[in-house]
C-alpha cells in the first residue's frame, strides 16, 4: 500500500517551475530517502505533501486517499519537520511540547505522559525544564522532531532533519530515525548529504530541478544507474596513446579524462564480467602500456547520484 | 533493536462523538482553552517584566493624579464654584486622555508581531502544519496580546475611582470613558494583527500601525478644519469620527473642566465634538455626540479587518471563497449594520428627532454676557457662532427664566434639606455669579448664572413664604452673629456651580452649602453634585453623583 503518492505534481513560483510533474511513490512503512541538490525542488515537495503549499497542478494522495478540503483531518496523520525552523523564546521544553499537544487537541491526562515520553525518545528529559532557546543546535533539532510526534503520525516529513549537526548529532539523529522507522512509520527524509541516505533508507528518490530522475530501492537504482562498471587507470604513459588503444578494445565505452589526485587518470566505462576486467588489464599490460593503478570504482550513492544528475546539470 | 511505544492518540473517543452539533461545537475556539493563548500567556506573563510595566504605568498614572490635583487646587478660582468637583473632573479627564495614550502607544506594540513574528522567526509553518485552524491561531493573538493592554486598562479602574471621592463625575461618565478606550484598544489590536498578517514583517507593521494611530488622532482634525477653512462654515462635526481622542472627549464633554488650569480639555472636547453643537447646533434637538458615530465604525473597521485577516493567515487557498465563508462574512455585516441602525433609531429621539420648543428667551438671560462661547485658547479658525444661538439652547431645553431659576431652587432645596442640621434654614445667603467669572464662561456648557429673582421665587414656592433670602456677592458678605464671630445658626450660605446639559437631556448643578457647625465655632461646608431632569415639567433633582 502506497503511504504517500503523488500524481503529476506540478509547482511554479512565478515563472519558475521548482516541481515539475513528480509522480512519487513511497510504500507505507517505507523510509524513503529524498536526494537532491539544493534547489532541485525538495523543500517545495514536502511543503506540499504537509499542506503548507498549494500545488499549481496535480494531485496528492494520503494513505490512498485524494487531499483536497480534508486537511484538518489528514494534517493528524502527518508529522512534519521543515528544514528551517525557529524556536519560541521564554518558553520551557516541556511547555514546547505541551504546547504542540494542545494544538493536536490532546486531552490533559495524555499531554503529560506524551511530553514526558517524547522527551525520553529524544533524550532531553533532563532539558525538560531548561528554556527552549538555550538548547544546542542538534537538541533543538531533536525537539522539532518530537513536536511531529505529539499526535503519532503515520507519515512523518522530514526536511533535511540533519543539516547542521555536527557528526555525533548526526549519528544520533541516524539512530532515530531509524528507531522510528522500526516503529512502523512511513518516514519521508529529505536530504542533499547523499551518505546520509544511503545508510538510513530503503529506498530513495533522485530529484533534479523539480523532476524525479530516479526512483526505487537502492539496488534497483544503483543498477539503473550503472549501465557497466567504472574504471579508473593511471598511467606514466601519454594518455592519448592509453586512451587509443583502450578505445580499439571489446566492451570499453567511453573514456574520459579525470583529474583528481596529483596524476592525470582515465575513467573508463566497461561492460563485462570479472574476468573480462582481468583480461584488460594484461592486454594493456601487454600493448606495453605502463599501468600504475588500476582500480574499479565502487557505485556509492554519491555515484549514483552524480551519475544520475549530471546530464541535467550540465 | 529496542523500540518504544509512542503513544496511541484517543482517535476512538473523537469518532464516537455524535456528529452534527458537536461538530459544529467542535469548531468554536478549542474544547479547551486556544492553545495560542496558554503560551503566549506563558511566555508573556513570564518573568517581571509584565508587572514591571503595569506598575510603571499604574506609578506614573498615581504621580500624575497628585500633580493634577495639586495644580487644581493651587490655580482654583477663589469664587465661582465648588473646587472639589473641579478636582474631580480635572483629574478624571487627564486620567482617561493618559489611559486612551497608553492604550494607542501599547496596543500596537503587542499586536503588530501577532502573526509576523511566527514567520520571522520560522514557526509559523510548524503552527499552521496542526489541525489548528489559522481562525483559532487569530483568535488566540488577538486575547492574549489584548488581555494584556485590557489589564493595563482595568487595573487603572480602581486608580480612577478616586474621582468619585471629589465628585463632579457620575458613573455614567465612567463607563463611556471605559466604553471609547475599550473600543478602541479593540480596534487598534485587530488592525495590528491584520497589518502583521497583511505585511509579514514585524517592522513594517509595527511602523504601519503606529502610523495609522497617528493618522486616527491627527488626520480628522486637519480635514475638519480644512473643510471649515475652505467652506468658511462649521464642518459636519462626523469628519471627527475616526479619532479616537475626538470620541473620548465628547464622551467625556459632559465631565469636561470649564475652568481652572485644565480648561483645555475642555476647549479640546468642544473642538473634538463634544457638546460643540449644543451652541452651535442646526437649531433642533440635541446633536448627537460623536462617539456615537465613532464606536459603529471601529466596531465595522474591526469587522471588516478582521475578516480580512482571517483569509490571511491561511497558509493554501488564501482567495479561494467558499460560498459558506462569503455568506458567513455578509450576514455578520448585515447583522452589525442593522444592529446600529436598531440602535440609531432608537436614540434618534433623543437626538436628532428631540422636539424642541421656539426660541423664547429672547430678552438676555441671568446676566451673563450672552455674546461670548468661548474662552480660553480657541482657535481662530472656528467660525464665530451667532450670538442669539446661546438662547436658543437654553430656550431648547428651559422654557423660560422661571424654570432655569427652578433648576437651582430644586438643588439648593435637595442640599439643605439634607445637609443643614435642623433642615430648614430661616436665612439663606446665595452667592451672586460673578460675571466675569461665570456668566462668561460657557464652555463646554450652554447656561449662564443662576436668574436671581426667579431662584428666588421659586425657591419661595418650593419651601416657604417665610425664608428670607438675599443675594450676596461673597460668601464672605454673610453676616456673622457679633457674639460667636460665626455665620447665624439658623442661616446658611449658598453657591452654585454652573449647571451642564448631559447628552440626554438632563443636567449637572453643583452646590456647596455653608453654616455655622455644632459646636458653634466654625463652619460646615457640604457640596453635593445633582443630575436634574423634567419631570412633569418641573425640574426635580433625580440622582446624587457620587
Amino acid at each position: 500500500m502506497l503511504a504517500i503518492e503523488t500524481r503529476n505534481l506540478t509547482r511554479y513560483y512565478g515563472k519558475v517551475t521548482a516541481v515539475a510533474d513528480l509522480n512519487l511513490q513511497v510504500s507505507a512503512g517505507a523510509l524513503f530517502g529524498l536526494i537532491g541538490p539544493n534547489g532541485a525542488g525538495k523543500t517545495t515537495t514536502l511543503r506540499m505533501l504537509a499542506g503548507l503549499l498549494e500545488p499549481s497542478t496535480g494531485t496528492i494522495l494520503l494513505n490512498g486517499q485524494e487531499v483536497n478540503h480534508n486537511w484538518p483531518e489528514l494534517r493528524k496523520k502527518i508529522g512534519y519537520m521543515p528544514d528551517f525552523f525557529g524556536v519560541y523564546e521564554d518558553m520551557l521544553v516541556w511547555e514546547y511540547l505541551d504546547f504542540f499537544a494542545r494544538c493536536y487537541d490532546l486531552p490533559t491526562t495524555r499531554r503529560r505522559q506524551v511530553t514526558d515520553e517524547l522527551l525520553e525518545l529524544v533524550d532531553l528529559t533532563e532539558k525538560r525544564e531548561a528554556y527552549v532557546q538555550t538548547l544546542s543546535r542538534g537538541m533543538r533539532q531533536r525537539l522539532c522532531l518530537a513536536h511531529a510526534l505529539v499526535h503519532d503520525p503515520q507519515i512523518l516529513l522530514l526536511d533535511e532533519p540533519a543539516s547542521g549537526l555536527d557528526p555525533r548529532a548526526r549519528v544520533e539523529m541516524r539512530e532515530l530515525l531509524r528507531e522510528l522507522g522500526a516503529m512502523g512509520k512511513t518516514i519521508l527524509v529529505s536530504s542533499h548529504i547523499l551518505s546520509e541516505l544511503a545508510e538510513l533508507c530503503d529506498s530513495v528518490g533522485i530529484m533534479e530541478k523539480g523532476q524525479l530522475v530516479a526512483s526505487g530501492s537502492l539496488a534497483e537504482i544503483s543498477f539503473l544507474a550503472t549501465q557497466g562498471r567504472n574504471l579508473r587507470i593511471k598511467s606514466i604513459s601519454p594518455l592519448e596513446e592509453v586512451k587509443s588503444k583502450l578505445n580499439n578494445l571489446v566492451g570499453v565505452g567511453q573514456v574520459q579524462d579525470s583529474d583528481d589526485g596529483d596524476r592525470k587518470s582515465l575513467e573508463v566505462e566497461f561492460q563485462g564480467d570479472d574476468d573480462a576486467i582481468a583480461n584488460l588489464l594484461s592486454i594493456l599490460v601487454s600493448q606495453g602500456v605502463k599501468v600504475i593503478s588500476f582500480i574499479e570504482i565502487t557505485n556509492n550513492l554519491e555515484e549514483i547520484f552524480l551519475s544520475l544528475t549530471k546530464g541535467e546539470v550540465a | 533493536m529496542e523500540t518504544r511505544e509512542l503513544p496511541v492518540p484517543d482517535i476512538k473517543r473523537r469518532k464516537e462523538r455524535g456528529k452534527s452539533v458537536v461538530k459544529i461545537l467542535s469548531r468554536l475556539p478549542q474544547y479547551g482553552v486556544n492553545p495560542i493563548i496558554v503560551k503566549e500567556l506563558r511566555s508573556r506573563m513570564r518573568g517581571a517584566r509584565a508587572f514591571v510595566i503595569l506598575t510603571i504605568v499604574l506609578l506614573l498614572l498615581a504621580g500624575f493624579s497628585y500633580l493634577i490635583y495639586r495644580l487644581t487646587l493651587a490655580m482654583a478660582p477663589t469664587a465661582g464654584t465648588p473646587v472639589s468637583p473641579q478636582i474631580g473632573q480635572t483629574l478624571f479627564n487627564t486620567l482617561a486622555f493618559i489611559e486612551l495614550m497608553i492604550v494607542c502607544l501599547i496596543t500596537p506594540a503587542v499586536t503588530a508581531g501577532a502573526i509576523s513574528s511566527e514567520r520571522e522567526k520560522l514557526t509559523y509553518e510548524m503552527l499552521l502544519s496542526t489541525p489548528l485552524r489559522p481562525t483559532s491561531i487569530l483568535w488566540g493573538k488577538l486575547v492574549s496580546a489584548l488581555s494584556y493592554v485590557f489589564l493595563l486598562i482595568f487595573a487603572a479602574v480602581p486608580l480612577a475611582s478616586l474621582v468619585f471621592t471629589f465628585g463632579g463625575v457620575s458613573l455614567r461618565d465612567m463607563a463611556k470613558a471605559l466604553l471609547v478606550i475599550i473600543a478602541t484598544t479593540i480596534t487598534l489590536g485587530v488592525m495590528g494583527v491584520f497589518l502583521s498578517a497583511w505585511l509579514g514583517r514585524t517592522a513594517r507593521a509595527t511602523v504601519a500601525s503606529y502610523l495609522v494611530v497617528l493618522l486616527l488622532f491627527i488626520a480628522p482634525v486637519v480635514v475638519y478644519v480644512a473643510v471649515a477653512v475652505l467652506s468658511a462654515k462649521a464642518s459636519p462635526r462626523q469628519l471627527l469620527m475616526p479619532s479616537p481622542a475626538g470620541a473620548l472627549f465628547s464622551a467625556l464633554s459632559t465631565s469636561m473642566p470649564y475652568m481652572g488650569p485644565f480648561s483645555v480639555f475642555g476647549d479640546l472636547g468642544r473642538l473634538m465634538g463634544g457638546n460643540l453643537d449644543i451652541v452651535w447646533g442646526e437649531g433642533r434637538g440635541i446633536p448627537r455626540p460623536i462617539y456615537h458615530y465613532t464606536l459603529p465604525f471601529y466596531g465595522g473597521m474591526a469587522i471588516v479587518l478582521y475578516l480580512l485577516t482571517t483569509r490571511l493567515v491561511q497558509p493554501i487557498r488564501r482567495w479561494h471563497l467558499k460560498w459558506k465563508e462569503v455568506l458567513f462574512a455578509l450576514a455578520l455585516l448585515a447583522f452589525y449594520s442593522s444592529g446600529v441602525f436598531l440602535f440609531f433609531r432608537s436614540t434618534s429621539t433623543r437626538y436628532e428627532k428631540a422636539s424642541s420648543p421656539p426660541p423664547t428667551l429672547g430678552d438676555g438671560s441671568g446676566g451673563g454676557g450672552g455674546g461670548i462661547f468661548l474662552s480660553g485658547p480657541m482657535p481662530a479658525f472656528i467660525p464665530t457662532p451667532p450670538a442669539e444661538d446661546a438662547i436658543n439652547v437654553q430656550s431648547r431645553l428651559l422654557k423660560s427664566e422661571d424654570e432655569l431659576g427652578s433648576t437651582y431652587a430644586a438643588a439648593a432645596l435637595q442640599l439643605y434639606r439634607g445637609a443643614f442640621p435642623s433642615g430648614e434654614p430661616e436665612v439663606l445667603y446665595l452667592v451672586e455669579t460673578i460675571d466675569d467669572a461665570l456668566g462668561d464662561i460657557t464652555q463646554g456648557l450652554p447656561l449662564q448664572g443662576p436668574p436671581t429673582d426667579a431662584v428666588v421665587s421659586q425657591l419661595k414656592k418650593r419651601a416657604s413664604d417665610a425664608l428670607e433670602i438675599f443675594w450676596i456677592k461673597s460668601p464672605a458678605d454673610a453676616p456673622n452673629d457679633p457674639k460667636t464671630g460665626v455665620l447665624e445658626k439658623n442661616s446658611a450660605v449658598i453657591q452654585f456651580g454652573t449647571p451642564m446639559i448631559q447628552d440626554d437631556g438632563r443636567m449637572l448643578l453643583s452646590v456647596e452649602i455653608r453654616f455655622t457647625n455644632a459646636q458653634g465655632n466654625g463652619l460646615d461646608e457640604v457640596i453635593k453634585t445633582f443630575t436634574l431632569q423634567q419631570v412633569n415639567g418641573e425640574w426635580k433633582v433625580v440622582e446624587q453623583v457620587e
